[in-house]
């Protein structure tokens, strides 16, 4: 027997309403259990501080219909369940046939045992991956103390090359650029009843003990990506140590819309390198207007690495990161080519 | 070269003379049906009535003092059966790889090591009990690197503080010398030195370590996860101040132990003190937290090689300097003064060397036998710098490696000879077929044009690599024995103590004893892993195992079969001599038509007298030396934007002797190159906080064990010779199979890539920031 | 102690319990029902060992609470042979394929290769290999395990054809 998680209650909640009034009654003592995979973990290792608790109760959300399933509204967003699994998502003929990068993004997610248990939204809304932060022994300021311990200390793999403050942690969700790539929208379900906010702007970053806006009554109820979103030509790169199991060392998200050949909207969203998904800025300004080509697409992949000041020992994740824009964007070219030719026969 | 004999004590039984039916042929292993049935239980998987849990308290820092310990609340707590500290344990030490260890000191000098033992009713119990032991420590400044810990003198001791092993391992040079070196290198067209260094690697068993032993006032049983019960039975004996006949250790199957499960582990000293305190049996079952903190783990090294050859490749003169970073304590059986230079010294010919080795102490945790323990950290930067060698004069490796080839050994293994020059043969040393046969067999020709290969960001490279390891085991005073009964109703005991670890022990030894007697395997009935109804056999590590119980087996199958046949004789009007058995029949040598069932033979064995045999292995002789060899070869395809390296192929040749089955041989050469071969070239390190030493990565999320997605495919061969010193030419070998896979690896990067990379794990970030500094250079 | 009461299906049986809230399945498995062919070799989810076919689906059940597995259907090692305790297909290739070594990991290897078969009967070596890449082998017994499943596969199927037949 081994029992290494400490007494908690479960409680199934039934409806929306019965997992808000759960946690608002129980307060930050209480968290949702979507899969699992991350939570449970977190509390056998007893990660904790001033900032962090250890839950004594887990609401199941996994007991909620309508948070399970991938649906298509009347004005064709598509919306995505919290609860879905991401194995499910992998395989929704819907998903598939509108969102190519998402199951590309969703299939290189850890394992099979993993992806047929853990959610969509236990994936944007896991913790960060940072030895120190999950060792109990270092106080970190995520738990609530005083200082960051990966900045001198170990920071090759899961860490940032831009963006960080006094954390620098990155975010480990390759869900959040391939979504914000598609502009996607995250409904939150709290108090105040329901509320949708641009997903690029669910997270925080430097430092704080959250890495979502949740509070601690709230939870994500769905994504819902917007009708427009179909048909745009799209690409989820990463890249990693083991080709199982590992998080991104650098994740590209790319979306393109292209008219006759010609850009009219870009997206680039960077995961595993920052503190939050990174959005580049001035991707549409670059792109807009012109042909995908080897030279403007190494200027995308140069422009978007302008803001790394990578710590002493990741630099090597600017060269990677620029390859792997370069081959989103190619990959995106290609799919386009392709396209064209077929519909010139 | 000396006598060509089985090593077995008295005389050796004659030759089989006639074609094998057994030994040779792929059988499935026999403990399988219960593995992928579920049925087979492991320590881990035992419950016994009115059993308590066991939980450990562990110190949080790598060198403190314990100031304060006060457990009188946790030993109120309902329900908790006894606690020790170091209060009630005084004067006890453990005998964890024969290291004698205070149990429970005042004083700790590693993360993970124990400063309180709780036994309880239940797991949850003795969690909520450990959490109510006060406890204070003053922190003591650790030593954690080894470069810096060797620029002051080792800080003295406080109180109980002691580290086993400091006196004769810390900082000593051990030293081989040979020729003179300072000529050699006069005498060298081409110098060239490097320094490598290698990783700490984690054996990172599925199982992790359990066990349950329990007292019953007199006798003590450990059903325990160890790679050999003898040893352990020894240990804990010691331990506890018993005769040896009155502990017994039980292992029906063991989860993994590549090294780290070789002796008794602390857990079950401390399960068996436990049950004397309550008089009830303990279970212990570490987390995988607590056995990455706490069983030790392969050595990080740091190897400056210096070698001088003439234009022609003839090697000069070698120069070796090896740090080995112990950890907070070294045995003989963890630590070998010249484990690595050793190999140095005999993989190639060369008259002139000076190598030395020295061990440092520190306080990361203990360091132990871990898979090809001396021969990974040795023969990296060994057949890097061939590679190195050969690329700068010019000259194919392979050729290099052939034009310095060696046909006898230039230093012994034995302690006590260690230090002198020798020419020694070796039993067999089929290492020049090995290297071509993997060459072929990668399509080496190809290696030239390849490295001008370039498709996109993509590049590949072969490379190869090969090694040596002493081999054979045959250790005084311990003797490995075997023991054969044979029944009136047919059926036919194999007594052997060993365990079988995954190997497969279980199959192959009872295939020599099946072999010898000449019936099927499955006529064998096998009583292993239990040190009772068996006598003395060596742990399942150091690749001992069939190389020291093959001989003993094939000497007690052979005692017993001529008992057998001494009985048939009667029968068929022969004298035994003259008999043969096979199949299970015995039949008549000159005239084979004339045979009978041994079962039939078995019926008129006397009830109350069955037959035994024994036999008892000889030490190894000085003259010829046992070694295993072997070679591999990789090819690879890099990615020069992500550093991410691909090994398309390996191929891999091991000279064994001979393979008594060579599904389950294969199936060792295989694991062991995809395994800690890959993951130590690839995907595993230790990484610990470099201010306070500790171990930041004690999971197997980002300890990272290559998964099937990871892994190359192998293409195996074996090399076989004949080697009468063992049973059916069994020499054994199976460990070292992942020892030339990272050279192999390093060596075809630089095929692809023109990098040399001197230091593992060869990681994207080391790759990538390689080909920058190569870029900028321009 | 949050007490709950249990039930759901495993190998094919109706189990019933009152159990502590927090226990895990694999600790449910292993500890109330007495199924030890489950391993637990990390408790994180993170080796692999501990794997069991739920609801058609590979999970590590280590890291599922035992009470979200109510009203479910469970299959574990001990429920794989067929009836008269004739292997599966899968564990006769592990056999004959020796695709085990030490035998740790190699409940948990079965079941993912089971819910692999049951839901894609003709797999590709690269399905096999993402089927079992969440299960760790450290006796690297990857090759075989491949060629075990190809096996099975190709068994499983001819039994099928020879059924329909």
């Amino acid at each position: 027997m081994l029992l290494d998680l400490p007494p908690f209650d479960h409680i199934d909640a039934a409806t929306i309403e019965d997992a808000v009034s759960s946690l608002q009654k129980i307060g930050k003592k209480a968290r949702v259990i979507a899969g699992g995979s991350d939570l449970l973990g977190l509390i056998k290792d007893e990660v904790k501080g001033p900032e962090m608790d250890i839950p004594d109760v887990l609401v199941n959300i996994k007991t909620i219909p309508e948070i399970q399933r991938i649906t298509l509204d009347r004005e064709g967003n598509v919306r995505i369940g919290a609860a879905v699994t991401l194995s499910d998502l992998e395989n929704d003929a819907l998903i598939q046939s509108r969102y190519s990068s998402l199951p590309q993004a969703a299939r290189q997610i850890g394992t099979t045992q993993i992806r047929n248990v853990g959610t969509l939204g236990g994936n944007l809304c896991q913790r960060p991956r940072c030895m120190y932060f999950r060792h109990p022994h270092f106080l970190c300021f995520k738990k609530g103390g005083g200082r960051c311990f990966a900045v001198t200390g170990e920071h090759r793999d899961y860490y940032s090359i831009m963006n960080y403050g006094k954390c620098v942690m990155a975010h480990p969700s390759d869900m959040a650029p391939a979504l914000i790539a598609l502009h996607s929208k995250a409904v939150l379900a709290g108090p105040g009843g329901e509320r949708e906010i641009p997903l690029a702007e669910f997270f925080l970053g430097d430092g704080r003990p959250e890495e979502t806006v949740l509070t601690s009554a709230e939870f994500l109820k769905y994504i819902r990506i917007p009708w427009h979103m179909g048909n745009i030509h799209q690409c989820f790169l990463k890249y990693r140590i083991r080709q199982s199991t590992d998080f991104a060392l650098s994740s590209v998200a790319a979306t393109v819309r292209i008219s006759d050949g010609f850009c009219e909207e870009a997206t680039v969203v960077l995961g595993g390198i920052s503190p939050i998904p990174h959005v580049v800025a001035g991707m549409e300004d670059l792109l807009k207007g012109k042909r995908l080509c080897e030279e403007i697409i190494a200027r995308a992949a140069e422009k978007a690495l302008e803001g790394a000041h990578p710590l002493r020992f990741n630099r090597y994740k600017v060269d990677l990161t620029k390859a792997l824009i370069r081959r989103a964007l190619n990959f995106i070219l290609e799919s386009e080519s392709r396209e064209g030719r077929a519909i010139d026969r | 070269m000396g006598e060509k004999r089985l090593l077995v004590k008295g005389s050796p039984p004659a030759p089989l003379d006639r074609e094998l039916t057994v030994v040779g042929m792929p059988l499935n292993r026999r403990d399988g049906l219960e593995k992928v049935t579920g049925q087979a239980k492991y320590s881990s998987d035992l419950h016994m009535p009115g059993m308590l849990h066991g939980k450990i308290l562990r110190c949080p820092h790598l060198r403190a003092r314990i100031t304060r310990i006060d457990a009188s609340r946790a030993e109120i707590l309902p329900g908790v059966r006894a606690v020790l500290t170091k209060e009630n344990t005084k004067g006890w030490r453990t005998y964890w790889y024969e290291i004698p260890q205070i149990a429970l000191p005042e004083c700790l000098t590693y993360e993970g090591q124990e400063v309180a033992v709780v036994a309880a009713e239940d797991v949850d119990t003795a969690q909520r009990a450990l959490d109510l032991i006060e406890i204070e420590y003053e922190t003591l400044e650790p030593m954690i690197d080894m470069e810096e810990v060797l620029k002051n003198p080792p800080p003295p001791c406080v109180a109980d503080e002691e580290y086993p092993g400091r006196d004769l391992f810390d900082r000593k040079p051990f030293i081989l010398r040979r020729g003179d070196v300072e000529k050699g290198f006069g005498e060298a067209d081409l110098t060239l030195e490097e320094t490598y260094t290698t990783p700490t690697q984690y054996h990172a068993s599925i199982q992790t370590r359990a066990c349950v032993a329990n007292w019953d006032g007199q006798n003590l049983i450990v059903w325990d996860s160890t790679q050999g019960v003898w040893n352990s039975k020894g240990s804990l004996a010691k331990s506890f101040g018993l005769d040896p006949d009155q502990v017994r250790v039980i292992v029906e199957h063991l989860g993994g132990g590549f090294g780290s499960k070789a002796w008794a582990h602390r857990i079950s000293f401390f399960a068996a003190k436990l049950s004397m305190a309550t008089k009830r049996p303990v279970k212990m079952e570490q987390s995988r937290e607590e056995e990455f903190l706490n069983h030790p783990h392969r050595y990080n090294s740091k190897i400056t090689l210096r070698m001088g050859a003439k234009k022609d490749g003839t090697l000069t003169a070698t120069y070796e300097k090896v740090f080995l970073n112990i950890g907070a304590a070294a045995n003989r059986h963890n630590y070998n003064a010249n484990g690595i230079i050793w190999q140095t010294s005999n993989l190639y010919a060369c008259p002139n060397v000076h190598l030395e080795q020295i061990g440092v102490f520190t306080n990361l945790q203990l360091t132990g036998p871990t898979r090809s323990p001396f021969n990974m950290p040795a023969i990296f930067p060994l057949e890097c710098h061939m590679d190195k060698m050969a690329g700068a004069l010019g000259l194919d490796p392979l050729e290099f490696r052939l034009k310095n080839y060696s046909t006898y050994a230039s230093t012994h293994v034995k302690a006590e000879l260690r230090e002198k020059e020798m020419k020694i043969s070796y039993s067999s040393k089929k290492l020049d077929e090995c290297m071509k046969k993997v060459t072929e067999a990668i399509g080496w020709e190809r290696r030239k044009a390849l490295s001008c290969f370039c498709q996109g960001p993509k590049r590949k490279g072969i490379g190869m690599a090969a090694f040596i390891a002493h081999q054979g085991g045959g250790i005084f005073p311990n003797t490995a024995h075997a023991d054969v009964s044979i029944h009136p109703d047919g059926s036919i005991n194999l007594y052997i103590g060993v365990v079988d670890i995954g190997g497969g022990q279980k199959t192959i030894l009872a295939m020599i004893a099946a072999e010898e007697l000449g019936v099927a395997l499955d006529d064998i009935t096998l009583i292993s892993g239990d040190t009772e109804g068996t006598r003395y056999a060596p742990s399942c590590h150091s690749s001992r195992c069939t190389a020291e119980m093959g001989p003993p087996i094939l000497q007690a199958a052979a005692q017993a079969r001529q008992k057998l046949f001494e009985i048939a004789a009667r029968f068929l009007h022969v004298t035994a001599e003259e008999l043969a058995s096979k199949n299970g029949e015995i039949y008549v040598r000159s005239n084979p038509g004339v045979s009978m069932p041994v079962r039939t033979i078995c019926s008129n064995i006397d009830p109350d007298n069955p037959i035994w045999g024994s036999g008892s292995r000889e030490i190894n002789p000085e003259d010829p030396i046992f070694s295993s060899f072997g070679a591999q070869a990789v090819e690879l395809e890099v990615d020069v934007e992500t550093g991410g390296i691909k090994i398309l192929r390996v191929t891999a040749a091991q000279d064994f002797g001979k393979a008594i089955n060579p599904k389950l041989c294969l199936s060792q050469i295989v694991g062991g190159i995809v395994e800690f071969g890959v993951g130590f070239a690839l995907t595993e390190e230790g990484i610990y906080d470099a201010k306070t030493g500790k171990m930041l990565n004690p999971n197997l999320h980002q300890y990272r064990l290559p998964t099937s997605l990871d892994v190359p495919h192998v293409d195996a061969f074996l090399v076989e010779s004949q080697e009468p010193h063992f049973a059916f030419s069994a020499r054994g070998g199976a460990e070292l199979t992942n020892t030339p896979t990272p050279a192999a690896i390093r060596n075809a990067l630089y095929n692809a890539i023109g990098i040399w990379l001197n230091d593992l794990p060869l990681t994207s970030e080391k790759i990538l920031t390689a080909l920058r500094a190569k870029h900028e250079e321009r | 102690m949050a007490k709950r009461r249990l039930g759901l299906i495993v190998n094919g049986r109706q189990r019933e319990a009152e159990i502590d809230v927090r226990l895990t399945l694999a600790e449910f498995l292993r500890e109330v029902l007495g199924l030890t062919g489950t391993k637990v070799g990390c408790n994180r989810g993170e080796c692999g060992s501990c794997t069991v076919v739920m609801d058609g689906k590979a999970v590590y059940s280590c890291s599922i609470p035992a009470v979200e597995a109510a009203g479910k259907t469970v299959l574990t090692i001990e429920g794989l042979a067929e009836k008269g305790g004739k292997l599966h297909p899968i564990q006769e290739a592990f056999l004959n394929e020796d695709a085990l070594q030490c035998g740790f990991c190699t409940p948990g290897m079965i079941m993912s290769a089971k819910a692999l078969l049951d839901s894609n009967p003709t797999p590709t070596e690269t399905e096999i290999k993402t089927a079992v890449g969440g299960n760790l082998c450290r006796c690297g017994c990857f090759q075989n395990i491949v060629k075990a499943v190809s096996v099975a596969s190709g068994k499983m199927a001819a039994r099928e054809g020879s059924s329909d037949g």
